[in-house]
């Protein structure tokens, strides 16, 4: 909230300045016929005036403009919370699901507190938007397939949204039921994108096979040598090592001392493998475009929905729960290639602003924030290439036009 | 003396001996209680605002309703969270008590009202328990809950396309009993058309606002004059029969509730194989009227009526020294009755249960909608066999013409001269 107001007065600053210098000329031009008391009469009497257009500025700016809600949409991407290793490896000492209470691949209760609290996060950022009671109209929550997800989501609906004085169903329940919309892993073509697209396995594939990954896997086969030799199964690609490093991830986070062979290796080395790992997914501009277009073409529709019909205020939060890669894919899609493997808990916030009140709709813009980590509750703003942090939404619309892609678009281009 | 002592030791030997067989059957006798093993469950969502109130209703105004159309009541997450309650009590042994990922699978329609509703179920059913609780003054955790997009669902929500389908309604709708009906109905239909201002055709748009009504009814709302002499009958009869139609004859059946019952089959044939794989022990269903209906119809068992909010239908699988039982029970008020298969008993063997419904249940749900009604249909009539014969007799013609002038062509390209000719303009 407090972002937003700061730099709603900084554009309203700005506005008075341009008229006040047009308004000066003129009145120099006035002046050279009068004398010199006219003059500094004029000149106070102008000097009040715009003082008191600039003190209305600032005066509506703090009443956020007619009462309107800064934020007219709210579109979040993030990452579930702490879970347990989806799979092991054969010299594992957890390799035992006693280690594990909920299962594999299952949200940990430290997971879903994390998500608890990056709901009331949120809440506290966007409570204007989701009003004090829950409505279908302003809350839209989708989820991947994936248990872990789902579940995320739930978590994160409990903070986000409880139940109002008025909406309490049950006495000292301080809980109710919000939908979450999942897709099964083979439709998606959203969030996790595993639907089939024959284009972008073969670029994929031809990803894997690049120049750069050869060299890479030339480069640390020594590594791959001490990994193979103490996890006791074949580790040959990067991909093996991203999946060895996500376990041993979730075994540190809960407490557990990782064997000696990691000590040189772990956490930097191998991070460092993980997200060339991760980044293979998007190597390319029509691999991005492929797996983080669908996102980013949604928020726009969104945005530009609500955009065309605010006469009707509706305000809107939307939340999409998804993987690593998720976050990861759209990061690289906006622009922002340097992007590390998402922690838990990493979130991305887009977010169309009002622009300031009477200056009409073309002046709403879009803010960008990242957090890296459900550790962090302060976000940080990115701006988009070719955009400045305050980026109008013709300007978004524009800077992305090259990676939104339709789901109809996606369904041709993937089968060409 | 000595007679009357030997007796009374064979009466306390005799006594003993029943005793001991006595305790024996009885034993054997729990032996013979059969063990649950596994179950499906179905529901209806719980009490709902109107879809989409009829033009002229005078409780249009959404200030009647706390939430938007089609969207649940706190009164319908209630029905739901007691639901939860009483399912476990009734699977208390077989869930042991706590949520495992591994025991467990819900899914839902992709409609807020039922998801809403499972969520509601869930937090009755599965409480979080001591160390399951992730904040402390929070009696409740998050479970998974599945749902495919309503047009590319099959199985719950029944909406996926299906041509044959459409084609197969449509002939049951000519059916001369469903025809009857509606020509009863006309005079009332015209009469609905009139104070609704809605057009009011079938039978389906009479169920449409008879559902409006009893919400508003259930809500205390003072119903206008007009539906006095249609409100409830005879328009509860009407929706009543709305929910027999669409899946009236064996073709709609094997379309429409097919695939579900299909599922449930294979979980148990899995289950007695050992072969289930996560091995679990409970599915949860969350959908609509519609389904419950389509269910017990297709299962032979539909008994004409409106399947009320939280409406259950549950499969249970149970074992007897090997053999494996199906049960079906439908609660759709407190009580839970046992309903039974027609040919089979309350306990009907899964075998039996499988042979039973063998011809309600598609082998290849997505090729039967496609194939072609004209050549799957028992019946051929008269016009079909003469079109087919037709079409047949054009074919033919029209290959012998083709294969004529393929012929003729290849004499002529033969032909040295012109093969020369085309061969120097392509060197140009």
């Amino acid at each position: 909230m407090r972002d937003s107001s700061q730099s709603a007065e900084y554009r309203y600053h700005d506005q008075p300045a341009m008229t006040t210098s047009s308004q000066f000329t003129l009145t120099s031009n006035l002046i050279k016929h009068k004398n010199q008391r006219m003059k500094c009469f004029t000149v106070s009497v102008l000097g009040i005036a715009i003082f008191a257009i600039l003190l209305a500025y600032v005066a509506f700016a703090d009443k956020d403009g007619d009462g309107k809600p800064d934020i007219k949409v709210a579109y979040v991407i993030f990452r579930h919370g702490d879970r347990n290793p989806t799979e092991s490896y054969a010299t594992d000492p957890y390799n035992d699901i006693k280690y594990w209470p909920g299962g594999w691949g299952a949200l940990t209760n430290k997971g879903k507190l994390q998500m608890y609290k990056l709901g009331k996060y949120l809440r506290s950022r966007y409570a204007e938007l989701l009003g004090e009671t829950y409505s279908s109209e302003r809350l839209l929550v989708r989820s991947s397939y994936a248990d872990r997800v789902i579940m995320s989501a739930g978590a994160l609906l409990a903070g986000l949204q409880p139940p109002s004085t008025s909406e309490i169903w049950l006495p000292g329940f301080n809980w109710h039921p919000i939908p979450i919309h999942s897709t099964p892993r083979s439709l998606d073509q959203l969030i996790t994108v595993k639907k089939k697209c024959p284009r972008y396995d073969k670029e994929l594939k031809e990803a894997y096979q690049s120049e750069e990954i050869s060299k890479i896997n030339t480069d640390i086969a020594d590594l791959y040598r001490h990994l193979s030799a103490n996890t006791g199964q074949n580790v040959s690609t990067v991909l093996d090592v991203e999946f060895l490093f996500n376990t041993l991830e979730i075994e540190e986070a809960n407490g557990h001392k990782l064997p000696d062979w990691t000590k040189e290796i772990y956490p930097e080395k191998m991070k460092e493998i993980a997200t060339i790992s991760v980044k293979i997914f998007s190597q390319t501009p029509s691999m991005k475009r492929f797996v983080g277009g669908p996102l980013i073409n949604d928020m726009i529709e969104k945005m530009v929905e609500n955009h065309k019909h605010s006469l009707d205020q509706k305000h809107e939060v939307f939340l999409i729960a998804g993987h690593d890669m998720t976050v990861l894919n759209v990061m690289r899609a906006l622009g922002f290639d340097e992007t590390s493997k998402p922690d838990i808990g990493a979130a991305i916030l887009i977010e169309l602003h009002a622009g300031p009140p009477g200056l009409g709709e073309s002046t709403d813009f879009v803010k960008l924030f990242y957090m890296n980590s459900s550790s962090t509750t302060d976000p940080i703003q990115l701006s988009l290439n070719g955009c400045d942090e305050i980026c109008s939404l013709d300007s978004f619309v524009s800077a992305l036009s090259h990676v939104a892609i339709k789901p109809s678009e996606w369904e041709t281009e993937c089968n060409n | 003396m000595e007679v009357f002592r030997s007796t009374l030791k064979w009466v306390y030997l005799l006594v003993l001996a029943w005793g001991l067989s006595a305790t024996f059957a009885l034993s054997h006798a729990e032996d013979a209680t059969p063990e649950l093993v596994m179950v499906n469950v179905l529901f209806r969502h719980g009490d709902r605002t109107p879809v989409n109130p009829y033009p002229m209703d005078p409780y249009r105004n959404s200030s009647f309703w706390s939430t938007g159309w089609g969207q649940l009541t706190t009164v319908g997450m209630k029905q739901h969270y007691e639901l939860g309650l009483w399912l476990r009590q009734r699977y208390i042994s077989l869930l042991k008590n706590d949520y495992a990922k591994s025991d467990v699978y819900v899914q839902s329609t992709d409609v807020d009202r039922t998801l809403m509703s499972v969520e509601s179920n869930l937090a009755g059913l599965f409480p979080p328990r001591g160390s399951r609780m992730f904040e402390p003054n929070l009696k409740w955790q998050p479970i998974p809950i599945h749902t495919i997009p309503e047009h590319l669902d099959h199985v719950l929500a029944m909406k996926k396309p299906c041509p044959r389908y459409d084609a197969e309604f449509a002939l049951a709708r000519n059916l001369p009993e469903v025809k009857d009906l509606e020509k009863q109905y006309q005079g009332l239909f015209k009469y609905l058309s009139l104070h609704t201002g809605s057009e009011v055709k079938t039978i389906e748009n009479a169920e449409y606002i008879h559902s409006t009504l009893f919400i508003e009814t259930l809500k205390n709302l003072t119903l206008p004059e007009w539906t006095k002499p249609v409100y409830p009958e005879p328009l509860r009869t009407i929706a009543q029969w709305s929910f027999a139609l669409p899946a009236y004859t064996p073709e709609l059946r094997r379309l429409k509730g097919g695939p579900l019952v299909k599922e449930w089959i294979d979980h148990f044939q899995k289950k007695r194989a050992g072969t289930l794989e996560p091995d679990r022990k409970m599915y949860i269903y969350s959908a609509h009227d519609t389904t419950v209906a389509n269910i017990l119809s297709t299962l032979g068992i539909f008994e004409r009526h409106c399947p009320p909010y939280a409406s259950t239908v549950l499969a249970e699988l149970y074992r007897l020294k090997n053999t494996y039982y199906v049960s079906i029970v439908y609660k759709n008020s407190s009580e839970a009755r046992t309903l039974t298969l027609p040919g089979c008993s309350e306990l009907c063997e899964l075998d039996k249960f499988v042979s039973l419904t063998k011809s309600v249940i598609p082998e290849n749900w997505e090729k039967e909608c496609h194939y072609h009604l004209l050549f799957s249909s028992e019946d051929l009539n008269d016009l079909s066999i003469s079109a087919l014969a037709t079409s047949g007799i054009l074919s033919l013609i029209l290959l012998v013409v083709l294969i004529i002038g393929f012929v003729r062509q290849r004499q002529q390209i033969n032909d040295p001269f012109r093969y020369q000719t085309v061969s120097t303009n392509a060197d140009a």
